[in-house]
Protein backbone atom coordinates (compact mmCIF):
# COMPACT_ATOMS: atom_id res chain seq x y z
CA UNK A 1 0.00 0.00 0.00
CA UNK A 2 1.05 3.07 -1.06
CA UNK A 3 1.04 5.46 1.73
CA UNK A 4 2.67 8.24 0.43
CA UNK A 5 0.59 11.80 0.67
CA UNK A 6 3.25 14.14 -1.14
CA UNK A 7 2.64 16.25 -4.37
CA UNK A 8 5.23 15.39 -7.08
CA UNK A 9 5.11 18.57 -9.48
CA UNK A 10 4.53 17.07 -12.99
CA UNK A 11 6.66 18.48 -15.68
CA UNK A 12 8.88 19.66 -12.66
CA UNK A 13 12.55 18.84 -14.59
CA UNK A 14 16.20 20.23 -13.58
CA UNK A 15 15.84 23.12 -16.24
CA UNK A 16 13.65 24.82 -13.38
CA UNK A 17 16.58 24.69 -10.95
CA UNK A 18 17.39 28.26 -9.39
CA UNK A 19 14.18 29.26 -10.95
CA UNK A 20 10.66 30.92 -10.33
CA UNK A 21 8.16 28.72 -11.40
CA UNK A 22 4.39 29.35 -11.21
CA UNK A 23 2.10 26.23 -9.87
CA UNK A 24 -0.99 25.69 -10.58
CA UNK A 25 -2.80 25.69 -7.25
CA UNK A 26 -3.45 22.27 -6.84
CA UNK A 27 0.44 22.42 -7.15
CA UNK A 28 0.31 19.27 -9.87
CA UNK A 29 2.24 21.28 -12.92
CA UNK A 30 4.13 24.03 -13.30
CA UNK A 31 2.08 26.76 -15.40
CA UNK A 32 5.54 28.58 -16.63
CA UNK A 33 9.10 29.42 -15.13
CA UNK A 34 11.63 32.07 -15.74
CA UNK A 35 14.97 32.98 -13.77
CA UNK A 36 13.21 36.58 -13.59
CA UNK A 37 10.28 36.45 -10.71
CA UNK A 38 9.06 39.78 -12.15
CA UNK A 39 8.92 38.75 -16.18
CA UNK A 40 6.92 35.75 -14.82
CA UNK A 41 4.46 37.77 -12.73
CA UNK A 42 4.04 39.76 -15.87
CA UNK A 43 3.43 36.68 -18.10
CA UNK A 44 0.83 34.51 -15.92
CA UNK A 45 -0.84 37.75 -15.92
CA UNK A 46 -4.07 37.57 -13.18
CA UNK A 47 -4.07 33.52 -13.38
CA UNK A 48 -4.27 32.01 -10.33
CA UNK A 49 -1.30 30.19 -9.75
CA UNK A 50 1.22 29.76 -6.74
CA UNK A 51 5.21 31.02 -7.47
CA UNK A 52 7.61 28.81 -6.25
CA UNK A 53 11.52 28.82 -6.22
CA UNK A 54 13.39 25.49 -7.26
CA UNK A 55 15.96 24.76 -5.47
CA UNK A 56 19.39 23.50 -6.69
CA UNK A 57 18.77 19.53 -7.51
CA UNK A 58 21.31 17.37 -6.02
CA UNK A 59 22.10 19.53 -2.96
CA UNK A 60 21.72 18.81 0.55
CA UNK A 61 20.05 21.93 2.22
CA UNK A 62 20.04 22.73 6.37
CA UNK A 63 18.24 25.78 6.87
CA UNK B 1 -10.78 22.73 16.24
CA UNK B 2 -9.79 20.68 13.46
CA UNK B 3 -6.28 19.44 12.17
CA UNK B 4 -6.44 20.26 8.62
CA UNK B 5 -4.18 17.70 5.78
CA UNK B 6 -1.14 19.03 4.11
CA UNK B 7 1.19 17.12 1.70
CA UNK B 8 4.94 17.62 1.47
CA UNK B 9 6.11 19.14 -1.66
CA UNK B 10 8.64 16.75 -3.87
CA UNK B 11 11.19 17.46 -6.77
CA UNK B 12 13.30 15.58 -8.38
CA UNK B 13 17.06 15.04 -7.46
CA UNK B 14 18.45 12.77 -10.28
CA UNK B 15 16.92 9.60 -10.16
CA UNK B 16 14.85 10.08 -6.68
CA UNK B 17 12.02 12.65 -5.58
CA UNK B 18 13.10 14.83 -2.60
CA UNK B 19 9.93 15.95 -0.27
CA UNK B 20 10.01 18.79 1.87
CA UNK B 21 7.18 20.88 3.65
CA UNK B 22 5.94 23.17 1.64
CA UNK B 23 2.59 25.17 2.85
CA UNK B 24 0.74 27.67 0.37
CA UNK B 25 1.06 31.04 1.97
CA UNK B 26 -0.43 34.71 0.45
CA UNK B 27 2.06 37.33 1.23
CA UNK B 28 0.94 41.14 1.56
CA UNK B 29 2.12 44.69 1.83
CA UNK B 30 -0.77 47.14 1.68
CA UNK B 31 -2.53 46.12 -1.39
CA UNK B 32 0.15 44.43 -3.00
CA UNK B 33 -0.34 40.44 -2.36
CA UNK B 34 1.85 37.55 -3.39
CA UNK B 35 0.86 33.60 -3.47
CA UNK B 36 3.52 31.61 -2.71
CA UNK B 37 5.20 28.19 -0.89
CA UNK B 38 6.63 28.08 2.22
CA UNK B 39 8.79 26.17 3.75
CA UNK B 40 7.38 24.89 7.11
CA UNK B 41 11.11 25.18 9.53
CA UNK B 42 11.20 25.15 12.96
CA UNK B 43 14.55 25.99 13.09
CA UNK B 44 14.13 29.50 12.15
CA UNK B 45 13.01 32.09 13.90
CA UNK B 46 11.18 34.27 11.69
CA UNK B 47 9.60 34.83 8.25
CA UNK B 48 12.65 34.71 6.03
CA UNK B 49 12.41 35.25 2.10
CA UNK B 50 14.17 35.92 -1.36
CA UNK B 51 14.86 39.44 -1.91
CA UNK B 52 12.76 38.86 -5.46
CA UNK B 53 10.10 38.54 -2.81
CA UNK B 54 10.11 42.29 -1.53
CA UNK B 55 10.37 43.39 -5.27
CA UNK B 56 7.03 41.73 -6.05
CA UNK B 57 5.33 43.31 -3.02
CA UNK B 58 6.18 46.52 -3.99
CA UNK B 59 9.02 47.27 -0.91
CA UNK B 60 11.88 49.32 -1.68
CA UNK B 61 14.66 47.38 0.53
CA UNK B 62 16.94 50.38 0.22
CA UNK B 63 14.50 52.30 2.50
CA UNK B 64 14.58 49.03 4.97
CA UNK B 65 16.84 48.61 8.17
CA UNK B 66 19.86 46.35 7.52
CA UNK B 67 20.85 43.60 9.99
CA UNK B 68 22.80 40.28 9.79
CA UNK B 69 21.20 36.79 9.61
CA UNK B 70 23.19 33.84 11.56
CA UNK B 71 22.07 30.22 9.62
CA UNK B 72 23.71 26.88 9.46
CA UNK B 73 26.07 27.76 7.10
CA UNK B 74 26.93 31.38 7.49
CA UNK B 75 25.75 34.65 7.90
CA UNK B 76 25.04 37.25 5.82
CA UNK B 77 23.23 40.34 5.37
CA UNK B 78 19.59 41.35 4.89
CA UNK B 79 16.78 44.10 5.14
CA UNK B 80 13.88 43.76 7.55
CA UNK B 81 10.24 45.39 7.09
CA UNK B 82 6.62 44.62 8.50
CA UNK B 83 4.53 42.21 6.29
CA UNK B 84 1.46 40.28 6.43
CA UNK B 85 0.35 36.95 5.52
CA UNK B 86 -2.70 33.94 5.49
CA UNK B 87 -2.05 30.20 5.11
CA UNK B 88 -3.96 28.17 3.22
CA UNK B 89 -6.77 26.44 4.65
CA UNK B 90 -6.93 29.67 7.60
CA UNK B 91 -8.42 33.04 5.60
CA UNK B 92 -9.28 34.21 8.44
CA UNK B 93 -6.08 34.25 10.56
CA UNK B 94 -3.58 37.31 9.55
CA UNK B 95 -0.22 36.96 10.63
CA UNK B 96 1.60 40.44 11.03
CA UNK B 97 5.35 39.52 11.38
CA UNK B 98 8.97 40.96 10.42
CA UNK B 99 10.34 39.22 7.42
CA UNK B 100 13.66 38.99 6.41
CA UNK B 101 14.36 39.45 3.41
CA UNK B 102 18.12 37.99 1.68
CA UNK B 103 19.68 37.71 -1.60
CA UNK B 104 19.92 34.23 -3.43
CA UNK B 105 17.46 32.62 -0.76
CA UNK B 106 17.23 29.10 -2.47
CA UNK B 107 13.63 28.92 -1.63
CA UNK B 108 10.94 31.49 -1.78
CA UNK B 109 10.45 31.68 1.44
CA UNK B 110 10.45 30.00 5.11
CA UNK B 111 7.91 30.59 7.94
CA UNK B 112 9.40 29.99 11.63
CA UNK B 113 8.72 29.86 14.72
CA UNK B 114 7.59 33.06 15.94
CA UNK B 115 5.48 33.84 12.99
CA UNK B 116 4.42 30.08 12.46
CA UNK B 117 4.72 27.87 14.90
CA UNK B 118 3.21 30.45 18.01
CA UNK B 119 0.40 30.17 16.07
CA UNK B 120 -0.38 26.71 14.74
CA UNK B 121 0.32 23.00 16.13
CA UNK B 122 2.27 21.40 13.37
CA UNK B 123 2.69 17.42 12.93
CA UNK B 124 5.04 15.93 10.96
CA UNK B 125 4.80 12.89 9.21
CA UNK B 126 7.46 11.90 7.13
CA UNK B 127 6.85 8.28 6.48
CA UNK B 128 3.74 9.49 4.47
CA UNK B 129 5.07 13.60 3.07
CA UNK B 130 2.38 14.94 4.71
CA UNK B 131 2.10 17.34 8.10
CA UNK B 132 -2.18 18.32 9.77
CA UNK B 133 -1.73 21.90 10.80
CA UNK B 134 -4.67 23.07 13.95
CA UNK B 135 -4.77 26.71 15.04
CA UNK B 136 -3.82 27.27 18.44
Amino acid sequence: MNKNKGILVKNLNKTHENKWVALSVDRKKVIASSADLAALRKEVGDAKVVFTRVPAIGAVFAF
Amino acid sequence: MAWKDYSYLGFWEDDKVEYRPYVSVTLRNGENLFPTDALVDSGADFLVANSDVARALGINLALCPQTTLRGSTGSGNCYTCDVSYTVDGFPKLVIETPVFFVDNLPVSCIVGQHDFFSKFLVQFDKSTNSFKLRKK
